[in-house]
């Protein structure tokens, strides 16, 4: 099997990048460029603090409050964490009885394809009707939008196989499970990993959205209610947390990679 | 498409049709027979009742969110190719944009919902620009993979038959870059749903996912679950209509 024709959302391109100094000094001084337009685009303009605040009163909301959005992204984090382990070990197991069998494939995959252009997001005040707003429900629609992805990769990986390294494997005897482990799974775990990445990914915008709605606790409650009072520094000092939250865990499953798939050249 | 591959696509589907059929069958079996209250746990049967009892109130709703991400995908189509192309000609513009682009596209742009409302209200304006937010960095990315990914053979061919910039741009680079855009499309188009929902359900006065909350407050789920049927249906025919455009578009493929 080919791999599927449905799209991957927010999966990272490998562009080709430039690897000498350019590379390095070009964004630090565009990021630093759109800071220094921000700050005295809001002072020049004299935007109200409401509206827009400059970076300086964004830093300073976040260090005066640092034990909520600390407290906040805590919970925040950990909820990511959990949604994105059951759904990457279910997704797998799914894609390993899909792959096994192919009664199973032809029975569960079109619909698994449907999913992907169903806005599960919709799901949200569904949940909480059923579950309640904590976070049950949260962890169910981060795990609804994170699932799909992760069948989908581990599939493409599993059955992407080369058939030739199995039939060898045959011919020295292997046992199908052997197969299984020495085999199928190392050649899949490219596709595994960037599963993976896309999981963690869009677990995150679940848990937020989750947040939103069910606002019991977490950077999403601290978000909403900030807009409420007015609070726009604290507003975006949290959007600024959550942000940094999907990079620091994306980053680290970019690590985790590189020690697991380091046979993969270009990595 | 003629009968007997209309025969063959249903004899390999089969498997899934009878799964889904035994699905809702168990599921209207299971409420019905429970006797569980259909407003909380409603039987599909209940759900397409729903669907038909309130239609004038969802169309209502319906035709706000189906414009509003049409708009916010078509902004973010033109642009996203627009910078897309700029991006991958100026080896500057690239080193510069691109991490700036690469830290945006994993940011969860969704949780600039409550910010986007403050800014541009809770109507319109605001989920067109969400859904925008959300379907642009595909585009952009899309575009310029497809660029970027030109055989450089095509490249010295075209140059040998001494075509003009302009021809070489219509006849060979674009054609090229279409099938990678057209990827960034299938995926945007599904964004840009998503975008509108979740800033209707953040803020809402009006539009499918406000309904959603709406109904869901009042716990009548059967409503609820016919106003997601609509959603993934809308989902399913824009992913559908972009797919049709590209065998259409790209016929050489085929």
């Amino acid at each position: 099997m080919n791999t599927p024709a449905v799209p991957q959302p927010r999966a990272l391109p490998n562009l080709p990048r430039s690897t000498n100094a350019r590379a390095t000094i070009i964004p630090a001084v565009v990021f630093l460029a759109i800071g220094l337009a921000w700050h005295f685009a809001v002072t020049l303009l004299k935007v109200p603090p409401i509206v827009l605040p400059g970076p300086a009163a964004v830093f300073d909301a976040i260090v005066e409050q640092r034990g909520l959005l600390l407290e906040a992204a805590i919970s925040t984090l950990t909820e990511i964490v959990l949604a994105t382990a059951i759904a990457v070990v279910a997704g797998f197991l799914t894609a390993l009885a899909i792959s096994i069998s192919p009664m199973v494939r032809r029975m569960v995959f079109p619909y698994i394809l449907m999913t992907q252009v169903v806005p599960k997001v919709a799901l949200a005040p569904i949940l909480i009707a059923w579950f309640g707003i904590g976070m049950q429900s949260r962890l169910i629609l981060a795990f609804l939008i994170a699932y799909f992805p992760m069948v989908i990769n581990s599939l493409a990986g599993l059955l992407g196989t080369n058939e030739s390294s199995v039939r060898y494997a045959r011919s020295l005897a292997a046992s199908e499970l052997q197969i299984l482990l020495k085999v199928r799974f190392p050649a899949a775990l490219p596709s595994i990993m960037s599963g993976i990445k896309i999981t963690a990914g869009v677990a995150v915008i679940g848990i937020v959205v989750g947040e939103f709605v069910a606002t019991d606790r977490g950077l999403g409650k601290v978000i909403i209610e900030s807009t409420a009072t007015m609070d726009t520094a604290l507003t975006i000092a949290g959007v600024v947390i959550i942000s940094a939250l999907g990079l620091l865990v994306l980053g680290a499953l970019e690590v985790i990679e590189r020690h697991i798939v380091y046979w993969q050249p270009g990595r | 498409m003629n009968m007997t591959r209309l025969a063959e696509r249903f004899t390999a589907s089969w498997p899934a049709i009878v799964l889904g059929l035994a699905l809702l069958a168990a599921w209207e079996g299971l409420t019905r027979g429970l006797g569980l209250p259909q407003n909380l746990y409603p039987a599909p049967s209940h759900v397409i009742w729903s669907l038909f009892a309130r239609a004038d109130l969802l169309l209502a709703h319906a035709w706000l969110t189906f414009y509003q991400t049409v708009a916010g995908f078509l902004l973010s189509v033109v642009i996203g190719i627009l910078l897309g192309w700029a991006i991958s000609k100026w080896r500057l513009l690239f080193d510069s944009l691109y991490p700036v682009i690469v830290v945006l596209q994993v940011m969860p742009k969704e949780a600039l919902a409550p910010l986007l409302v403050l800014w541009f209200g809770a109507g319109t304006l605001s989920r067109m620009v969400l859904a925008f937010l959300i379907a642009f960095f595909p585009m952009v990315i899309n575009t310029a993979l497809g660029v970027r990914g030109l055989n450089p053979n095509m490249r010295s061919y075209a140059t040998s038959l001494s075509c003009s910039k302009w021809q070489f741009f219509t006849k060979v680079e674009f054609p090229s870059a279409l099938t990678s855009i057209f990827a960034g499309m299938k995926i945007s188009v599904t964004l840009s749903v998503i975008g509108v929902v979740v800033a209707e359900i953040v803020a809402g006065r009006d539009g499918l996912g406000y309904l959603l909350l709406f109904a869901s407050s009042r716990l009548d789920m059967g409503f609820s679950l016919a106003i997601l049927l609509v959603l993934a249906l809308w989902g399913g025919a824009l992913f559908a209509a972009i797919a049709w455009l590209e065998t259409r578009l790209l016929f050489w493929r085929h």
